[in-house]
């Protein structure tokens, strides 16, 4: 029972329990992936603002140079006669401008002066001189400028442009980006280019130095041809393109179309072996660059790592009073199941007199601790009931048994007696007997109690002597139940009394009557048997076995008093018996 | 050893009357003297009391009362007697039953017969 009792609980407490674990994994889940993806967010948030920010030193480092070379070339065209050294003058301006590496101008063959074919002053950067610059003219060791970019592309587009990044190995091999302007006068004839040029180096060792990404690499990639233009390994720049890092993080070249058409967005690369990385990107837009930020999985999640323990922690905590709660509950729900099981442990051992004592509440247990109570109390009563009864049937055999032994052993007296007279009467005298005795056994039957009413006694006794007629007896007095023993006993001496007055008495005359009267007196019953009858039939006095009978058998058995009287109108007998002895007593 | 003669005065308790007369008969029959039927206690006590008997036979039952008393006296006069019953069983708490002769109705008269004179 108890372990039955256990297992509901346990099941109420599972079925509860189980669906809220779930419920917290798939809710620690979903915030997993949320934080994994906000964290992401962050981090492409820090990229794009990383990316505005050097975007925007970008544009004013440009624009610083476009102006610079617009108005040197504006200078140059206002002041056709300058000199050389003005010319010097000028680009050592030039390049005293913050970020402004070095500073040229190329003129055509032959324009500044007619002797010379190729003249192109320049001036730039370098710290190992005082005051710190370098003057030459890169003309100079027969190197034709013309074929460089930087010079045909502004003279045929007649514009201005920006070089792609390139190294200057001859100017001390540095990464760099130039702004050519085209010289063109009035005429719309062509004099040259006036040049600014600018250290990418420092900027993207800036960019990558300020870097707020911790455990990330920057890297910036130009995005004609994906050249890397900044690299944390220097001896990528400039040599390797985007193509070539796909080893290091695979999925690269299929992103590479996004990255270099100057989209922003992100992308999760793994490389077997090793740990996941998130690579996220943003242009630079004025440059025609993008940036990339390299970051491992595990350094991305770090910011959120904690809020992500902490979540944990706290749902942890949540579910372990949730436990707590539902094991309460489930206690609370059982417990009053406790002494129900009990007691239906007793009644099912066949203990009916258990009963369930729940005090408090209304609800369907103590409902059905109510109905259990009923059927218990009913039981009970039925057994008792049957108990009762058994107990009655019981008594009611043995007394049954009682009898029937005593009147057989009645009967055997009564043959002896008869087979010592030895006459024809006293064989018909035995079946008298035998048959009163009968009596007394059916009216018991009949009733099936052991009361036995004196009236109907009397009259069956007298019935065979009478031919049933009812004139021939009165019967007066107050409705008497007998005992058994008094009953056997009277009808014996009502038999012999009737017997005797067929013989020579009432009964023997068409005229005569019996009256049959009782009524109390102070020692007892008072029962008289009187005879009425006209002929002066003759009056044997009954001796013998008979009489002795008629006189002795009340007395000895029921502690009573007899005596007959022979009288003119015939026999009158009458007997006092004590009332314990003759009536059962009231119910 | 209660023999069957005139010298031997056999006590009777039996409170139904026929079965009484006729115990009586049949014992007087076999030359016993017989004194009773008795059908009470007292009436038996005062049998007793007045004749000097050799033995019994009680009937266990007799009505509104039983024989113990009877026979506790006749133990306590060192007389042997037998009982006889009409019923199943008589109570086990009572020590007079050991060891005592108990016939059941109904009785014939050689057993009883047989009971005396091993008494």
């Amino acid at each position: 029972m108890k372990h039955n009792q256990k297992r509901i609980k346990w099941t109420l407490f599972a079925a509860v329990s189980l669906p809220l674990c779930l419920l917290a994994a798939a809710i620690q889940f979903f915030n997993y992936k949320a934080i994994n993806e906000q964290s992401i967010k962050h981090i492409e948030a820090i990229v794009q603002k990383e990316a505005v920010e050097i975007t925007l030193d970008f544009d004013m480092l440009f624009r610083q140079a476009e102006q610079v070379a617009q108005l040197s070339a504006t200078t140059l065209m206002n002041h056709p006669t300058m000199n050389i050294v003005d010319i010097f003058e000028l680009l050592e301006n030039n390049v005293q401008q913050k970020d402004i590496y070095g500073s040229c101008v190329a003129f055509e063959p032959f324009v500044f002066d007619s002797d010379l074919e190729l003249f192109a002053p320049y001036v730039c950067d370098d710290e190992s001189k005082s005051p710190p610059f370098r003057f030459l003219d890169i003309a100079e060791d027969a190197y034709d400028y013309r074929d460089h970019e930087w010079y045909k592309k502004p003279i045929t587009l007649k514009k201005p442009i920006w070089t792609k990044p390139y190294f200057d190995e001859g100017a001390g091999n540095i990464l760099m980006s130039t702004y050519s302007v085209p010289l063109i006068n009035n005429k719309d004839e062509i004099w040259g280019v006036v040049t600014i040029d600018i250290a990418l180096d420092e900027i993207s060792a800036k960019s990558t130095s300020s870097n707020k990404l911790k455990g990330s690499s920057l890297m910036i990639v130009e995005c004609n041809g994906g050249m890397l233009v900044s690299h944390p390994d220097s001896s990528y720049i400039m040599h390797n393109t985007l193509a070539d890092l796909n080893s290091h993080y695979p999925g690269l070249i299929n992103e590479s179309s996004n990255i270099l058409s100057g989209k922003a967005g992100h992308f999760k690369s793994t490389k077997p072996g090793s740990e996941t990385m998130w690579i996220i990107y943003h242009p630079i837009s004025t440059a025609n660059w993008t940036l990339i930020a390299v970051i491992k999985n595990s350094s991305a999640l770090t910011p959120m790592l904690k809020l992500i323990k902490s979540n944990a922690l706290l749902l942890v905590l949540a579910l372990a009073i949730m436990f707590l709660v539902v094991y309460f509950a489930t206690t609370v729900v059982m417990r009053p199941t406790v002494p129900i099981l009990a007691a239906i442990k007793k009644l099912s051992s066949g203990d009916f007199t258990a009963r369930i004592h729940i005090t408090k509440r209304n609800n369907e247990l103590s409902s059905i601790a109510d109905s259990l109570n009923t059927m218990a109390s009913q039981i009970e009563d039925e057994i008792t009931k049957t108990e009762k009864s058994l107990e009655r049937e019981t008594l009611l055999r043995r007394e049954i048994d009682h009898r029937v032994k005593n009147m057989l052993a009645q009967i055997v007296t009564l043959c002896k007696q008869a087979k010592k007279s030895a006459s024809e009467d006293s064989i018909e005298g035995l079946t008298h007997q035998i048959n009163s005795l009968k009596l007394v056994h059916e009216l018991l039957s009949k009733e099936g109690h052991s009361m036995l009413p004196l009236n109907e006694l009397v009259r069956q006794c007298c019935a065979p002597f009478i031919n049933n007629s009812t004139d021939r007896l009165v019967i007066d007095g107050d409705s008497i139940f007998l005992k058994t023993k008094a009953a056997m006993c009277l009808s014996l001496v009502f038999n012999e009394l009737a017997t005797n007055a067929k013989k020579h008495g009432a009964f023997l005359t068409n005229g005569g009557t019996v009256t049959v009267r009782w009524s109390s007196t102070e020692n007892g019953l008072q029962i008289q048997w009187i005879e009425k009858h006209s002929g002066t039939t003759e009056e044997k006095k009954q001796s013998g076995f008979g009489m002795q009978l008629l006189l002795d058998m009340i007395p000895f058995e029921l502690e009573g008093t007899t005596n007959i009287d022979m009288a003119k109108t015939g026999v009158e007998f009458t007997t006092i018996i004590p009332f314990n002895a003759i009536m059962e007593p009231k119910q | 050893m209660i023999q069957a003669n005139s010298s031997n005065t056999i006590l009777i308790v039996e409170d139904a009357y026929l079965v009484g007369l006729q115990l009586k008969d049949d014992l007087e029959s076999l030359g016993y003297t017989v004194i009773g039927p008795a059908s009470s206690v007292k009436r038996a006590i005062n049998l007793i009391d007045t004749n000097a008997v050799c033995g019994a036979v009680l009937d266990v039952n007799l009505g509104h009362e039983n024989s113990i008393p009877i026979a506790n006296r006749l133990d306590k006069d060192d007389v042997p007697f037998i009982f006889i019953t009409g019923y199943e069983s008589v109570s086990a708490d009572d020590t007079i039953f050991t060891n005592k002769k108990l016939l059941r109705k109904p009785i014939f008269i050689d057993d009883v017969k047989t009971a005396l004179e091993d008494l």
